[in-house]
C-alpha cells in the first residue's frame, strides 16, 4: 500500500515538472506565438472548470466518477498549475482595466482561499484530536447548555448552603459572560486558546482567597467546567473554520466562472478576428 | 472490588419460552425419544424436565412454513415430533433462489437508475414505497412480532423444482449451526402439519453431555460433514485430498491419514456463547483490560497438545508482559495456534513449550489435532513428499513472532482496543483517522444520497489515539444479530457476504437491534412519500352489543403504534460504487475494513 508521504512526493513531482514542461513551452513560444494569450486564457479555463468540477462530483456520491480522494487530489495539484497558467495569461503583470483587476482579484482570492482551506484540512484536525472529548459540531450548542446548567446547579447547591454570596456575585460578573456563547475565535483559531480564558483562569484563583473550604471545592468543579466549555470553545472554532472556509471558496469559484465565460465572450468579441 | 454489580445470573433465569408449561413437559417425557433416557444421569440442578420445560419450545408449523433457512445464524435445534419436513439437499448455486426464502435478492443498480438517485429522492427520511411490502415476494409471513414466521406460497412448484428429501418425525436438524456458531448449511420447511421442539444450544449442549447415543449421532454428523469440509480449507490439510492423477498408493495412504485426522480431532468451544453484551459493560466499567473474564484456551509455558485451529469466534493471542498480558495477535477462523512450537519441537526432537497464550475473545470454538496426529499427517507426510509448503514461513515459522513484529508497526494499545471491545470482529469496520478527517460529514452525506435520504451509520463511537470506529454496521465475522430474526429478514448476502435486511420482511421485533453490541442497527419509524408515519391496517373486529347491534372499532394500542423497521449499512450493495462512505471521503480519512485480516488491517494503519 502507498503510503500518504509517498504518494504526495509523486504528486509534486508530477506537478513540478507539468510546471517546468509549461514554462519552457511559454518560453520557446513566446517569441512565435503571438497570441498566446488566448491559447493560455483557454487552458486557464478548462483548469477551472475542471476544479469546479469537483464540487459536482461531490454532489453524485453514488455514480462511479473516482473516488472523491483522487478528486482532491487532482484538485489541489491542478489548482497549484492553475496559478503559473494564471501567471503566465497576465504575462506576470498587473492586469490593467477595471474587469480585468476584478477578475484577476477574484482568482486571487478563490487561489489563496484553496491554500488555506489546504493549510486548515492539514493541521486542523490534527489539533481537535490532540484536544479529545470530541463533541460533533452540530451538538455543541447543547453541550454549551448541559455545562452551564451544571454549574448553575453547582453554584445554586453552594448558594442555599453558604451564607456569603461571593460564588453567585462571582458567577453573575465574570463567569457566565465566558460560559454564555462563542469568544475569540480568532484567538482559538491562531493560538488554541482565549485571553478570556485566562483571565477567568487568573480570576478563579484569586477568587479562591475568598472563600471558605466548601465554596472552594465547589469553585473547583466550576473551573473544570469552565475548562471543557474553553475546550469546546477551541473545537468549534476549529471545526466552523473547517466548514465554513468552503462557504467563501465555492461561492467565489462560481463568480469566477461567470467573470471568466463573461470575459472570454469579450476578448473573442474585441479580438479583431485574431483566433 | 469492581463498582460494577448486577444481579447474580441464573441457568434458567430466563427461559427460552415463557409459554412452555408442566403439562406439556409432562407429554414430551412421555414421547418415546425422551422416555428412554436414563434421568439418572441428569443432575438434580439440571433434570431432564428442567431442560426441557426451561430450554425449549414446542413449534406447531404450517404446511409450507420455513422452519430454517440456508445462510441464518440460529442458536438452536429442533426435533420433530411429528409429521414430516423436508430438507433442500442441494442448496448451491441451482438452490432456491432468495425471494423464495422471504428475502430480497440485491440487486446493483444500473448507471441511469443510480443517476435517477439524484432527482427521485424523498424529502423525508425514511421514506418507503408502501406497494412493495405487498407485492413480488414469493414468500408469505403470518404472525405477528418475535412470532411471525415465513411460509412458501407456493409450495408444489417448490418441491418440484428443487432437489430437497423428506425427513419424518422422530429425527433432529440445526445442531451443527447452533453448537459451532456458524450459519445453517440448508434450509427445511415443513411436508404438511408437523410438531417440533426447539431446543436452544445450552440445553443441547446439556443432553449431548448426559445422553450417548445423541453425543455420538452430533458427532458423528460433524466429522462427517463439518469437519472434513472445514479441514478441506485450511492449508495444513488441503494435502490430505488426493489429486486425481495420484497413484492408488498414494490416495490410500492419504485416506488413512485423512481418516485419522478425522477420528482423533476434537471439537470444543470456550467462553460465553450468548452474553454477547457482557463485554460492553466491562468496557464500560473500566475492567475489559484483566483478561481473566476470557476463556483460556491454551495457556503460555504449557507444552502443546495439539493444533488448535479456530472454528469459529475469536482468539486472542498474548504472552505475559510484567504483571499483565500483552496481545500480540488475534486469530480468526480458519487460523491455527500451537503449530510453531509443535514444528520446532519435531525438528528439534524435544518438545518446545507454548510461547503464548489463547483466549477466547467472547466465544470460540477449536478443533483440535493432537500433536502426534498432526505430526504424522502434516509434517511428516509433507517432509516424505518433499512439499516446499513445510518451508513456507506464513505457515511453519514462529507466526507469532512474525505478528509481534508487525505489531510493532501498529501502536499496541490500538491492538488491544480492538480486540477488547471485539472490534476485529469486523470485516467491513469503519476506521476513521482523526489526524486526516476534517469533519466535513462527506460521509454522511454520501451515505444519505445512497440511502434515500437516510444516513445508515453515526460519524461518532469509540475512540482510541487518532483512530475513531464508528457506529456503522461491521458486517461481522460472526454476526449475532442474525441470531433470533424471526423471519431471516437480517441475512448475509448471497453475493458479496453483507449483512443486509430486507426491508419486506423486517417485522420490526428489535431483536437484531438489541442482540448487536456495537448499537450499530436502529429502529426507525417508517414513512409515506408525504413524511407521515405508517400505521398497521386495524384487524381488531366490531364488538357487539346485546341487541346485536355493531359497536364501533377500537383498534388495539399496538395498532395505535407507528410501524418501525430496523436499519444498518448495508455497504451500499446496490450501488456500483462500493461503500459511498468512502468512496466520498476526500482526505483518506475514512475506510472500510477487515479487521480478521490483520495483514491488510496493519498496512492501512501503518500507511
Amino acid at each position: 500500500m502507498k503510503s500518504f508521504t509517498q504518494r504526495r512526493t509523486f504528486s509534486i513531482c508530477v506537478t513540478v515538472l507539468t510546471a517546468i514542461i509549461v514554462l519552457a513551452v511559454y518560453t520557446i513560444g513566446s517569441g512565435t506565438l503571438r497570441q498566446h494569450g488566448f491559447l493560455s486564457g483557454w487552458i486557464l479555463l478548462a483548469l477551472i472548470v475542471f476544479l469546479a468540477l469537483y464540487n459536482v462530483r461531490k454532489a453524485l456520491p453514488f455514480l462511479p466518477l473516482g473516488s472523491s480522494a483522487s478528486w482532491l487530489q487532482f484538485h489541489i495539484y491542478c489548482g497549484f498549475l492553475t496559478f503559473l497558467m494564471f501567471a503566465i495569461h497576465v504575462r506576470f503583470a498587473v492586469p490593467n482595466g477595471v474587469f480585468e483587476c476584478s477578475l484577476a482579484l477574484i482568482y486571487l482570492s478563490v487561489f489563496l482561499s484553496g491554500i488555506i482551506g489546504l493549510y486548515m484540512s492539514r493541521t486542523y484536525p490534527r489539533r481537535l484530536t490532540d484536544l479529545g472529548n470530541e463533541v460533533i459540531f452540530e451538538h455543541i450548542p447543547v453541550v454549551r447548555r448541559q455545562l452551564q446548567d451544571q454549574i448553575e446547579s453547582l453554584l445554586l447547591k453552594c448558594n442555599s448552603e453558604a451564607a456569603t454570596s461571593a460564588l453567585a456575585e462571582f458567577y453573575k460578573d465574570r463567569i457566565r459572560p465566558f460560559i454564555v456563547g462563542q469568544h475569540d475565535v480568532v484567538s482559538h483559531l491562531i493560538l488554541g486558546s482565549s485571553w478570556r480564558y485566562r483571565s477567568l483562569v487568573r480570576a478563579i484563583a484569586d477568587q479562591n482567597r475568598y472563600l471558605n473550604d466548601d465554596e472552594r471545592q465547589v469553585l473547583t468543579e466550576v473551573e473544570s467546567l469552565v475548562s471543557r466549555k474553553h475546550q469546546v470553545d477551541t473545537q468549534y472554532a476549529l471545526q466552523g473554520a473547517l466548514k465554513m472556509w468552503l462557504f467563501f471558496h465555492i461561492p467565489a469559484t462560481y463568480a469566477l466562472l461567470i467573470f471568466a465565460v463573461f470575459h472570454s465572450v469579450l476578448v473573442h468579441a474585441w479580438s479583431g478576428g485574431v483566433s | 472490588m469492581s463498582d460494577l454489580q448486577i444481579s447474580r445470573p441464573e441457568r434458567w433465569g430466563v427461559p427460552f419460552a415463557a409459554d412452555m408449561h408442566d403439562d406439556e413437559v409432562e407429554r414430551l417425557m412421555s414421547i418415546s425419544l425422551f422416555s428412554q433416557i436414563d434421568q439418572s444421569k441428569f443432575s438434580g440442578k439440571i433434570p431432564l424436565s428442567g431442560i426441557l420445560k426451561n430450554d425449549s419450545r414446542l413449534l406447531k408449523c404450517s404446511h409450507g412454513e420455513i422452519i430454517v433457512r440456508k445462510g441464518d445464524w440460529g442458536n438452536s435445534a429442533f426435533f420433530l415430533l411429528s409429521g414430516s419436513v423436508r430438507v433442500e439437499i442441494e442448496p448451491g448455486r441451482e438452490g432456491m433462489p432468495p425471494e423464495v426464502l422471504g428475502r430480497a435478492p440485491v440487486k446493483r443498480k444500473s448507471f441511469f437508475e443510480a443517476l435517477k438517485q439524484l432527482w427521485s429522492r424523498p424529502r423525508h427520511t425514511e421514506v418507503r414505497n408502501l406497494s412493495t411490502y405487498t407485492s413480488g415476494s414469493n414468500a408469505g409471513i403470518k404472525g405477528k412480532g418475535s412470532d411471525t414466521r415465513v411460509f412458501l406460497q407456493d409450495f408444489s412448484r417448490v418441491v418440484e423444482r428443487y432437489k430437497t428429501t423428506k425427513m419424518d418425525a422422530v429425527e433432529f436438524f440445526g445442531e451443527q449451526s447452533a453448537l459451532g456458531r456458524i450459519e445453517r448449511t440448508a434450509t427445511v420447511f415443513a411436508d404438511g402439519e408437523c410438531e417440533l421442539l426447539e431446543i436452544r444450544w445450552q440445553g443441547i449442549r446439556d443432553l449431548m453431555s448426559r445422553v450417548e447415543w445423541l453425543r455420538d449421532r452430533v458427532d458423528d454428523r460433524f466429522r462427517a460433514y463439518g469437519l472434513r469440509a472445514f479441514l478441506r480449507t485450511s492449508p495444513y490439510f488441503e494435502h490430505l485430498e488426493a489429486d486425481d492423477d495420484a497413484t492408488p498408493e498414494v490416495k490410500q495412504r492419504l485416506e488413512v491419514l485423512s481418516t485419522k485426522v478425522m477420528k482423533k480431532a476434537e471439537f470444543k468451544s470456550y467462553g460465553s456463547y450468548d452474553k454477547v453484551d457482557r463485554f460492553t459493560k466491562l468496557v464500560e466499567a473500566g475492567n475489559a483490560t484483566d483478561l481473566a473474564h476470557e476463556s483460556m484456551i491454551a495457556q503460555e509455558g504449557d507444552y502443546p497438545y495439539g493444533v488448535m485451529l479456530v472454528r469459529s469466534g475469536i482468539v486472542r493471542v498474548s504472552h505475559q508482559y510484567n504483571n499483565g498480558h500483552k496481545t500480540v495477535s488475534y486469530l480468526t477462523p480458519g487460523q491455527a495456534f500451537g503449530v510453531d512450537e509443535i514444528t520446532a519441537g519435531w525438528r528439534d526432537g524435544k518438545p518446545v513449550h507454548l510461547q503464548y497464550s489463547a483466549r477466547a475473545v467472547g466465544y470460540a470454538t477449536v478443533i483440535v489435532i493432537p500433536t502426534a496426529v498432526f505430526e504424522e499427517a502434516v509434517l511428516e507426510e509433507l517432509l516424505a513428499g518433499g512439499v516446499s509448503k513445510l518451508s513456507d514461513p506464513s505457515l511453519f515459522s514462529l507466526q507469532h513472532e512474525a505478528a509481534t513484529t508487525a505489531t510493532g508497526e501498529i501502536d499496541p494499545g490500538l491492538l488491544e482496543f480492538l480486540v477488547e471491545r471485539r472490534l476485529v470482529n469486523g470485516t467491513a469496520t469503519m476506521l476513521i483517522d482523526l489526524d486526516r478527517c476534517t469533519r466535513c460529514d462527506d460521509c454522511v452525506r454520501a451515505c444519505a444520497a445512497a440511502h434515500d435520504n437516510s444516513p445508515r451509520f453515526l460519524r461518532h463511537g469509540p475512540i482510541h489515539d487518532k483512530y475513531m470506529v464508528a457506529n456503522a454496521c461491521m458486517h461481522c465475522a460472526d454476526p449475532v444479530c442474525m441470531i433470533q430474526c424471526p423471519t431471516g429478514a437480517i441475512h448475509r448476502n448471497i453475493q458479496g457476504g453483507e449483512v443486509v435486511i430486507n426491508d419486506a420482511t423486517c417485522v420490526g421485533c428489535t431483536a437484531c437491534a438489541n442482540n448487536c453490541p456495537y448499537d450499530a442497527i436502529r429502529m426507525v419509524q417508517i414513512r409515506d412519500p408525504n413524511g407521515n408515519p405508517v400505521y398497521p391496517t386495524h384487524t381488531s373486529q366490531p364488538g357487539k352489543m346485546d341487541t346485536d347491534e355493531l359497536l364501533p372499532i377500537i383498534p388495539t394500542m399496538k395498532e395505535w403504534e407507528p410501524i418501525i423497521k430496523a436499519t444498518k449499512c448495508d455497504l451500499c450493495a446496490d450501488q456500483n460504487t462500493g461503500p459511498a462512505c468512502q468512496n466520498a471521503c476526500p482526505h483518506d480519512a475514512l475506510v472500510r475494513l477487515n479487521l480478521g485480516d490483520y495483514k491488510t488491517a496493519t498496512d492501512w494503519l501503518k500507511t
